[in-house]
């Protein structure tokens, strides 16, 4: 048990939990902050390895993904700001009108 | 000391990422989403990723976690009727979990030949410099379209805030 396991530790954990809540809440907003739970254990697994193999090119990954994670939040709340607007809900069973 | 940091983190971050995904509240959730960005940077810290650690609390727990308490506050909490969770929760627990042994066993397996390479030259002694050199030579294509991401996405959500974005 060294740190490099305690960290993969982590980062599976937090991807198994974020994907959990992606698949079981209805909140929107909730299910966007478990996406960003699922990004930052890859982000952390990404930055173990480069630990373990003494080499940068995985943490320019771990930055590129904060990079795309910040986007995607960003779009991701205008969305559910425009779908609040007409729907009055961020239940996401109700977001349906794409659905058949 | 520092395993023992470690492990304290990884106890700390995990069970407030629970707590985001089980909290009734989407701004408690919030709040414990926080923590575990924190707890997250610190151990990038531990691994010797101080840039990455800066970032990590200036753009996801500043920046991010800003934008989503902002829109939290905006639409206020919607009190549920039934559940919090879907109805197919259990079925989703399931493959998750079986998703997660899976992984692990695989994981577990290979870990040993994965942890076994000797790491190359130290690198730790300027991080930044080096960080920063590989960045922008190397890796200076992608560098240029991660900034074209983000103005497409500055684009897309002023597009999406407007009132006539969205078409009756």
């Amino acid at each position: 048990m060294n740190l490099d396991t305690v960290s993969l530790i982590f980062g599976t954990g937090l991807f198994f939990i974020g994907m959990a809540g992606v698949l079981i809440r209805k909140n929107a907003v909730v299910v966007l902050m478990c996406i960003e739970l699922i990004l930052n254990g890859v982000n952390l697994t990404f930055v173990t390895f480069s630990h373990i193999h003494g080499n940068l090119a995985g943490q320019i990954a771990g930055l590129f993904v904060i990079v795309v994670a910040a986007a995607e939040a960003a779009v991701g709340l205008a969305i559910i700001i425009a779908v609040f607007k007409r729907r009055a809900s961020t239940n996401i069973n109700e977001f349906n009108v794409l659905r058949w | 000391m520092v395993i023992f940091l470690s492990v304290l983190f990884t106890l700390v971050g995990l069970t407030s990422a629970v707590f985001v995904v089980t909290n009734k509240s989407p701004m408690n959730g919030a709040l414990f989403l926080i923590v575990t960005l924190f707890t997250v940077a610190a151990n990038y810290v531990l691994l010797t990723a101080e840039f990455l650690a800066a970032v990590q609390i200036i753009v996801y727990a500043g920046a991010i976690m800003v934008l989503i308490i902002f829109v939290v506050q905006l639409i206020g909490f919607q009190p549920v009727k039934d559940s919090i969770l879907q109805k197919q929760t259990p079925f989703a627990l399931v493959v998750v979990s079986l998703v997660f042994v899976q992984i692990a066993f695989f994981t577990l397996r290979s870990l040993p030949e994965l942890t076994s390479e000797a790491p190359l030259a130290e690198q730790t002694l300027d991080h930044a410099a080096s960080f920063s050199r590989i960045l922008f030579t190397k890796y200076l294509v992608p560098f240029e379209i991660a900034s074209v991401l983000l103005l497409v996405a500055i684009i897309g959500t002023v597009l999406l805030a407007q009132h006539k974005g969205i078409r009756e």
